[in-house]
């Protein structure tokens, strides 16, 4: 198992503005609130977990993580300096392989539960598939290994 | 937004007794579902969804509901051979930040917060979690209590004593606390939600109910809300319909906007310094993940309060309801030939501002209605006009009719048009000059 794996970090500067963030689009934020994921919150949501006691399965232990923002130039905006963006992305991912593999190690968790992993281009898709099966191989097995591969996302991630 | 990247991964000691299952579900939901060792005919049904944010959160409830009544649908089938009472259901995902904690301990309910620098505020956001079925009983839903995790260490975070999210919300400015305070309903499929009295000495649900068969509109949704300091609250809330369609003006939402400002009178006269919140809220998003123009009228009632919104909608709903009435009347078929006759309504009714007809309807049924509005209201449309012939039919509506007797109403309208209809005379220096609107 390796926890080496780094993303590619693939964002166009369609304006020439020397800004990777264009392939999104950010809103401006005011800075006081953009530091707020350094401490370890992803801005909208945090990844959390519980212990449900079911009555024929015992204690199931479970997670949940929207990883928003995962893809390329992830889209963290409320808490994403505009020029940090691709940095906050390469952040949410290697937390992400890392929180995986912590999982993978302790056998903690009966079932993982990932929303939004998204890939905004080829390359990145082929890296968060590699990365996902460093915690696959390990502890865990996917029921449907999908997620998004949108290109085209900006519209639709400004609405948020 | 299309719904994507949803990844169940489940603990390999489960490989061999995963089941497959084919049910027609939104896209955005995914279905693990688990054989027992011990017991091989229970099951363990594990749904990771991801549902769009609206503020409409009964559409989740609802939404949850019709996931477990698809997946009996789908047991039912030849080929299952799984009974659904067996079945044990966990709920998990994005719930965007419609979670709510069940208790109401003041804490933070939040993951974040944040402002847009140039228009206006973000929403914020509160933490997902997870719901569980038993299969005791199909209506014995509960949440469970859930830890954060830190997205680097995978440490569990102590939630309500959370030292960085209290630093972060410390430093927030005004317009952040002010945005951190906003009440928002909440998931309320828990079990304690059908037993817990929260308002009007009913449960959210049978006060709903109540409010439906009154005002005779199921646009009416009660839920229990909560803000991102954790403290809690009812929501009394009506939806409209989707502003985007263009429709003309809809009847049935006159009564419920009229609802609304009574209510909000009543407490802005007498509890302005209660914490009342009230939005006319526009749901960004839907669960189908289009942008919606629906909106929601809503009402909060923070904790201890909730008496107080009693009172208020047991004060507007007489008010509204023979204000939303007289209305009908007036644009009754029924009524067609015999109002042509009156010069005063008929300009009225022309009136392109639909202020005026309001602000007449209210005349005539709300006694406290002698606002400067209401004087300006007469004031412009002059004594001298035919609308003279309104003062006197909206006096002797509200001398002649109690409020809520719609029977009484209709029959002293038709009369009061009867014998309009027959007079030759205009209305007496005597009758026009009263005082009676507050006009000299």
């Amino acid at each position: 198992m390796s926890n080496e794996f780094v993303v590619e970090n693939i964002v166009n500067d369609d304006d020439n503005d020397n800004q990777d963030n264009d392939a999104i689009g950010f809103h401006p934020l005011i800075p006081s609130v953009a530091n707020a994921q350094k401490n370890g919150y992803q801005a909208d949501h945090a990844p959390v977990r519980s212990s449900i006691a079911t009555k024929y399965f015992g204690v199931v232990n479970i997670a949940t993580w929207n990883v928003f923002g995962s893809g390329e130039g992830g889209f963290d905006a409320p808490f994403t300096p505009k020029n940090e963006a691709p940095k906050e992305a390469l952040h949410n991912k290697k937390a992400l392989i890392k929180n995986l593999n912590t999982i993978a190690c302790n056998d903690e968790y009966d079932f993982v539960l990932i929303q939004e992993i998204e890939a905004f281009t080829q390359e990145d898709k082929q890296d968060t598939s590699k990365f996902l099966s460093v915690a696959v191989e390990n502890h865990l097995s996917e029921t449907q290994l999908e997620f998004a591969h949108e290109y085209n996302q900006k519209e639709s991630l400004m609405e948020r | 937004m299309g719904r994507g990247g949803n990844i169940t991964l489940s603990n390999k000691k489960y490989s061999s007794k995963k089941q497959n299952v084919e049910i027609p579900k939104e896209p955005e939901a995914q279905i693990t579902l688990i054989r027992s060792d011990k017991n091989p005919d229970k099951y363990l049904c594990v749904w990771n969804v991801h549902f769009g944010y609206t503020v409409f959160s009964d559409e989740i409830d609802n939404r949850v509901k019709k996931d477990l009544k698809d997946f009996e649908v789908w047991c039912k089938k030849p080929n299952s051979n799984i009974n659904p009472d067996d079945v044990e259901h966990i709920f998990g995902g994005d719930f965007n930040s419609n979670f709510g904690a069940l208790h109401d301990k003041r804490g933070f309910n939040c993951t974040s917060v944040a402002i847009h620098q140039n228009n206006g505020i973000q929403k914020c956001f509160s933490p997902d979690g997870f719901i569980y079925i038993s299969t005791d009983t199909k209506n014995n839903i509960s949440y469970k209590q859930i830890d954060i995790t830190h997205i680097s260490t995978n440490q569990s975070i102590s939630f309500y004593s959370n030292i960085l999210l209290e630093n972060h919300c410390n430093k927030f400015s005004e317009l952040e606390k002010k945005e951190a305070a906003r009440f928002k309903t909440i998931i309320c499929l828990d079990d304690t939600f059908n037993t817990k009295k929260l308002i009007g000495n009913q449960t959210i649900y049978s006060y709903e109910n109540y409010l439906t068969r009154v005002l005779n509109n199921s646009s009416v949704i009660v839920r229990a809300a909560r803000n991102l300091y954790n403290d809690s609250a009812v929501c009394v809330g009506f939806k409209l319909n989707d502003i985007r369609k263009g429709s003309n003006f809809n009847e049935s939402q006159f009564l419920l906007e009229r609802m609304m400002v009574y209510i909000q009178d009543y407490i802005n006269i007498n509890h302005s310094d209660d914490g009342f919140q009230f939005y006319r809220e526009t749901s960004g998003s839907t669960l189908d993940g289009n942008t919606s123009g629906e909106a929601l009228l809503s009402m909060y009632a923070p904790k201890g309060k909730e008496v107080i919104l009693h009172n208020a909608i047991q004060y507007a709903l007489p008010i509204a309801m023979c204000e939303d009435k007289l209305r009908q009347l007036l644009f009754s078929n029924g009524f067609s030939k015999k109002l042509a006759k009156h010069t005063g309504l008929t300009e009225l009714k022309n009136y392109p501002n639909n202020d005026f007809l309001d602000k007449f309807l209210n005349i005539c049924v709300n006694k406290n209605a002698l606002g400067n509005g209401h004087q300006a209201f007469f004031k412009y449309l002059g004594r001298d006009s035919d609308i003279q012939e309104l003062y006197v039919l909206g006096r002797k509506i509200k001398k002649n009719i109690s409020t809520g007797n719609f029977h009484s109403l209709e029959r002293f309208l038709d009369n009061e048009l009867d014998i309009y209809g027959d007079r030759t005379e205009r209305p007496s220096a005597s009758e026009v000059n009263g005082t009676y609107f507050g006009l000299k």
